[in-house]
């Protein structure tokens, strides 16, 4: 029986192997002399061109009394520089046919422009003006303080459930910058200092901890030639970069709390700690989380939502980091239904796969869904520039962008009863009641 | 009642928020660069135009009618499959809903195959499948595309409509609607489709909550009977598949669906109204104003003028850098965001201008709407208007065909639509070209600034009376329906408070007869959401008081009064009265209380005469002691209690909560209601009268508060 399945295995890896090739992201990479690293993916077949910067700068570089700096950094660096006027930046993509964004996390900082293939110049340009000598001053502070707080009233203060994140970190790391997300203090973005902006401007926007990632319909050699004239010139940075070596002891026993809100449901939240992403447990408690909730036929959602709709919806996903980070179950309870009994359902599911090995049928399934996102991940111009600037920072190698399957393929199925038994434990979490204010004793 | 979870946690992700940046002009002059230095001060000059290319694809059709669209992009081992069904839209009058019922349906089981088996058969391959009203959409590795066409062809081909299916999906879509009633941007687009198209045209008639009551099995079958055939059908194959790969697959899987008569019926043109219209949709508690000011407009797709329409519509509206925005935002700060649209449609599309806005601006905010409609009608936009606008749609058009699908989309509307041959390959060509001089005529010809639906959903008694500037109000109920104005009537002069309440006590039974009643227990039933909820109620004189809810034998909550204090559980948990709520609480204990207000200290007022769910009523006000204020409605017809507002601690403060009393039926001689509903936040309790005894020696132990 045992040789049986793993001739299978072996069928399946060759025949994933003739797959990869097809899909084969090709691409080259090299470092300028200032240190910034560049990744070129050429693809002729529509003319437009994605170009990206990664700066490898999240919430977790932040000091603990000036948190959500990365974050601000984001809005602030839209607001020119010594040659793009005030409020300029968009306005110049715009008028150009193009489309830009810009994002952060606990770990980095990622801005793109996508644009017709004949503006790849301008795109450069914009992104290394950002990175050269972006305007940090008092004016662009005071109106990003306004806009960033109405974000936070927005996304999180004012929207039911929207600081769950927040809630369960605070709780579930001590010690480590983890504890606080990306969005901050606004206390601490008030109390900062000009001066302050500058230096976090000068620590962490430069070359040497940058990722420069073009995607698209271009020349490789004419796009390196432009790449040196726009960031040749500018200096790397002179001082060694901050970042945390913070080890967050366990637990020392479960955390449980309710937490009231604006909200008309209970939700249920378990929060357990996982190693960091990249490692092999990461590999197994990923497809873990695909098992309990992804798709229509999964555990969580037969079981718990469709027959016993104890709840409207269950999900359970990694909330993967650089450095060790959760795996969250999160519920919202049906009508008529107590969190506690939503709680159970939950438990009883956990239970069973780290008691029981999953059965072949369905761990074909996960690898055959882990497969599947895999191969469609890499869909667009900016999301390959994207994927291939997140592996080259996170783990070194761009090219994982082909291979990381790989990794998920190595899996067994005792692994995954293996890192349910070790990381969901009840020792080793934070178990959240979201409920209704009005269920609050007064 | 969806709510996009992982999306709800994993905004940690914290996007840059483009509208929220304010916008300077100003570049500071710069001083030039050494000259072996780049010189940054200028930007970079754009290289020649890009040739673009619009990918290839090819066609062919089944024997039953079915066209199938081939578009092979063979970057990654994908492929995707998706119907579109192109029948005339179809008027669904008192069972409104059953068409997209159908398509929610098609997926929950076939002959063979149970939900179960379609969901896990599914993600047994990684794949993605999901179905709608006019077709499908599914997607998997190209290795796995035919156990995926196996499901989908068995879904389209078998399906049964299982009637527990029909029962749970009929349920979401009822509390969905509930929902709506709360939102008031849903609402805002429900009765301006109803206004501009008329609601006796598909798509302006609205779904509402006894349309889809009313809605059968056997209708939402006859839909999928009807109109789910190959023959009104495109099929778009796109990605790593050949054409004889997709011969093969066509036909393997689609050639045995039958042919069958699509209906087809007359869409008619909505008319114009003769000048413009004014409709409130009265929301008491609104604090914002949702405006739309729209109109039909006769523009097919593929019409020469389309080009010249979008862009006229980008300056105006289009976006963040567009008049409205500019005016309405950057310079009055009226809004966080205006905006308009413009849709071409092959039977009729729509004009739409929205913002939502602080209640005591509305009607400058119209204003300056209509300002905008005109001045772009009276005046030809700035050369760098239209530069910046056509570019941005370049721009746009080239980043659509990055994905492979947008070549099928456009393969399948040119046939559709009736296009040129060509139409898509010239498109940049045509939109290059697009001037000043169209702009403006385009505008003139398109939008009649005398002829709009204002529509305002928000607060009537902040701002009927300054939208009269702009026409004579007409008010709609949140459904679409035409309604009379809720404003307060002035009831007759002679009329007071106590007058009302003697009226309504000798209407039900008369004083003697009550005070005879010493205690009253009642037996209610409710259903949430197909739960149901059993209450019993037990109340003794002068004013105690128990409840009881349970669930399935379950007891979910129980609150008992000794006339003074409460004791209260919820879901287990002890819970306290709020002291906000106990002193109407503790007077509406009271059996018949509305006979003793004034030994009660209750101060009693009336109002006037407003609209309680279509019923004309006087409105009472009375003020506890403590100060506190609730209100009474009773009908002016039958006299009786209509609604109460009871005093409800709640996370945005203290608020009144609307209690409706309906179906009054003798008990012993007094008229009691036979039907509760309470409406709280976006849901509505109906409760039941299953029985009422009277004077059944209750005793006090069943009122201890522990």
């Amino acid at each position: 029986m045992l040789k049986t399945i793993k001739g299978f295995l072996f069928v399946i890896l060759l025949l994933s192997g003739q797959v990869w090739a097809q899909g084969k992201i090709q691409f080259t990479e090299y470092v300028l002399p200032n240190g910034l690293k560049v990744i070129l993916h050429q693809d002729n077949s529509t003319p437009i061109v994605a170009v990206s910067v990664m700066y490898h700068v999240g919430s977790k570089n932040e000091q603990p009394n000036r948190t959500g700096f990365a974050h601000f950094f984001e809005h602030l660096l839209f607001e020119g520089s010594e040659n793009i006027g005030r409020g300029e930046y968009m306005n110049i993509i715009k008028k150009a046919g193009g489309q830009l964004n810009a994002n952060t996390s606990n770990d980095r900082t990622f801005y793109y422009e996508v644009l017709p293939s004949n503006q790849l110049e301008l795109a450069l340009y914009m992104e290394s003006e950002r990175l050269m000598h972006a305007k940090v001053d008092i004016k662009g502070v005071e109106t990003q303080r306004e806009v960033v707080k109405e974000e936070r009233r927005q996304r999180y203060d004012n929207r039911p459930y929207g600081r769950i994140v927040e809630e369960i970190v605070e709780r579930a790391y001590k010690v480590h910058p983890y504890r606080w997300t990306p969005i901050g203090s606004m206390e601490h973005l008030n109390e900062a200092k000009i001066e302050e902006f500058i230096d976090f401007y000068h620590d962490f926007y430069v070359p040497n901890n940058a990722i420069l990632s073009v995607a698209g319909d271009f020349n490789n050699e004419k796009t390196k030639a432009l790449i040196s004239k726009y960031f040749a010139e500018i200096p790397k940075g002179s001082k060694p970069i901050y970042r945390p070596t913070i080890v967050e002891p366990p637990l020392p026993a479960e955390i449980r709390d309710t937490i009231y809100d604006n909200v008309s449901l209970p939700a249920v939240i378990q929060a357990y700690h996982i190693p960091a992403q990249g490692t092999e447990d990461y590999y197994a408690i990923n497809m873990l989380t695909t098992l309990l909730s992804g798709g229509e036929s999964s555990r969580f959602n037969k079981e718990i939502t469709e027959r016993q709709q104890k709840a409207l919806q269950v999900a359970a996903f990694p909330y993967s980091l650089e450095q060790p980070g959760l795996f969250i179950n999160f519920g919202l309870v049906n009508l008529g239904v107590q969190p506690h009994e939503l709680e159970s359902a939950l438990e009883v599911e956990i239970e069973k796969v780290k008691n029981e090995l999953i059965t072949e049928k369905e761990f074909q399934k996960l690898r055959n869904q882990m497969e599947s996102d895999f191969v469609r991940s890499n869909t667009s111009m900016v999301g390959i520039a994207e994927n291939l600037a997140n592996y080259k920072m996170y783990f070194g190698d761009a090219n994982l962008i082909n291979t990381e399957i790989d990794r998920f393929m190595k899996v067994s199925r005792e692994d995954i009863k293996r890192v349910a038994q070790k990381y969901l434990s009840k020792n080793n979490r934070v178990v959240l009641y979201w409920m209704p204010k009005a269920n609050k004793k007064s | 009642m969806k709510l996009n979870l992982i999306a709800a946690l994993l905004i940690v992700l914290s996007s840059f928020a483009s509208i929220a940046q304010t916008k300077k002009p100003a570049q500071k002059a710069k001083t030039a660069a050494p000259a072996e230095k780049l010189d940054r001060s200028k930007l970079p000059a754009p290289g020649s135009a890009p040739v673009v290319n619009i990918g290839k694809y090819e066609s062919f059709e089944l024997a039953n009618g079915l066209k199938v669209y081939v578009v092979q992009n063979r970057k990654l081992p994908v492929v995707s499959f998706s119907l579109s069904l192109d029948y005339t839209p179809i008027l669904e009058k008192d069972m409104a809903g059953y068409v997209g019922m159908a398509g929610q349906l098609l997926k929950t089981g076939t002959t063979t195959r149970s939900k179960d088996q379609i969901d896990e058969e599914i993600d047994f391959i990684g794949a993605s499948f999901s179905t709608s009203s006019s077709g499908f959409y599914a997607s998997s590795l190209k290795k796995h595309a035919e156990k995926l066409l196996d499901v989908v062809a068995d879904v389209v081909k078998n399906p049964i409509f299982p009637a527990d299916q029909f029962d749970r999906v009929k349920k979401e879509t009822l509390s969905g609607l509930s929902n709506r009633k709360d939102d008031a941007d849903a609402i805002a687009g429900l009765v301006n489709n109803a206004l501009i198209y008329g609601d006796t045209h598909p798509y302006g008639e609205p779904t509402t909550e006894n349309t889809v009551k009313s809605i059968t099995l056997d209708q939402v079958k006859s839909f999928y009977n009807n109109y789910y055939r190959p023959n009104i059908g495109y099929l778009a194959i796109v990605g790593d598949v050949s054409l004889p790969e997709a011969e093969k697959w066509a036909n393997k899987y689609f050639s045995s669906w039958p042919k069958g008569n699509v209906p087809a019926t007359k869409m008619s043109l909505p008319a114009l109204p003769a000048k413009n219209r004014v409709v409130i949709v009265d929301r008491p508690e609104a604090v914002q104003s949702v405006i739309r000011i729209g109109m039909p407009i006769q523009l097919k797709p593929g019409d020469a003028t389309v080009l010249k329409a979008k862009t006229m519509n980008d300056i105006l509206g289009g976006g963040s850098s567009a008049r409205l925005f500019d005016n309405l935002r950057e310079k009055k700060a009226y809004t966080y965001g205006a905006y308009s649209s413009l849709g071409s449609d092959k039977y009729v599309g729509s004009f739409s201008a929205s913002a939502s806005v602080r209640n005591a601006v509305t009607d400058s905010a119209i204003q300056e709407f209509m300002n905008e409609i005109i001045r772009i009608r009276d005046s030809k936009p700035s050369d760098e208007e239209v530069k910046k606008s056509i570019s941005s749609q370049t721009g746009s058009f080239v980043m659509s065909l990055e994905r492979p699908s947008t070549i099928a989309s456009f393969a399948i509307n040119t046939a559709r639509y009736g296009l040129p041959a060509d139409y898509y390959q010239n498109y940049l060509k045509n939109l290059a070209v697009v001037s000043e001089t169209d702009v403006q005529s385009i505008a003139q010809n398109l939008l009649k600034p005398e002829q709009m639906t204002i529509l305002v959903v928000g607060k009537a008694a902040d701002v009927a009376e300054k939208l009269k500037k702009f026409g004579e109000v007409e008010y709609y109920s949140v459904d679409g329906k035409k309604t009379e104005a809720n404003l307060l009537k002035p009831a007759p002069a002679e009329l007071t408070a106590e007058k009302v309440l003697e009226t309504y006590v000798s209407k039900i039974g008369g004083k003697a007869r009550l005070l005879k009643v010493k205690d009253i227990s009642s037996e209610l039933s409710a259903s949430i959401q197909g739960t149901q909820l059993s209450g019993s109620v037990l109340r003794k004189a002068p004013n105690l008081y128990s409840m009881t809810l349970s669930m399935g034998g379950n007891v979910m909550g129980k609150t008992v009064s000794d006339g003074k204090n409460y004791s209260s559980t919820q879901m287990g948990q002890k819970r306290d009265i709020p002291e906000t709520e106990k002193a109407q609480r503790l007077l509406d204990q009271h059996l018949w209380m509305e006979t003793q207000m004034k030994e009660l200290g209750v101060k009693g007022k009336i109002l006037g005469i407003e609209n309680v769910n279509d019923e004309a009523a006087y409105k009472l006000e009375f003020t506890l002691p403590n100060g506190m204020v609730f209100y009474e409605y009773y009908s002016v017809e039958t006299s009786l209690k209509i609604r109460k507002t009871d005093i409800r601690q709640t996370p945005n403060g203290s608020q009144l909560v609307p209690v409706d009393f309906a179906d009054y039926k003798p008990v012993n001689g007094i008229l009691m209601p036979h039907k509760l509903i309470q409406k709280m936040g976006p849901q509505t309790l109906v409760f039941e009268v299953k029985s009422i005894k009277f004077n059944s020696k209750l005793k006090d132990s069943l009122f201890k508060v522990e």
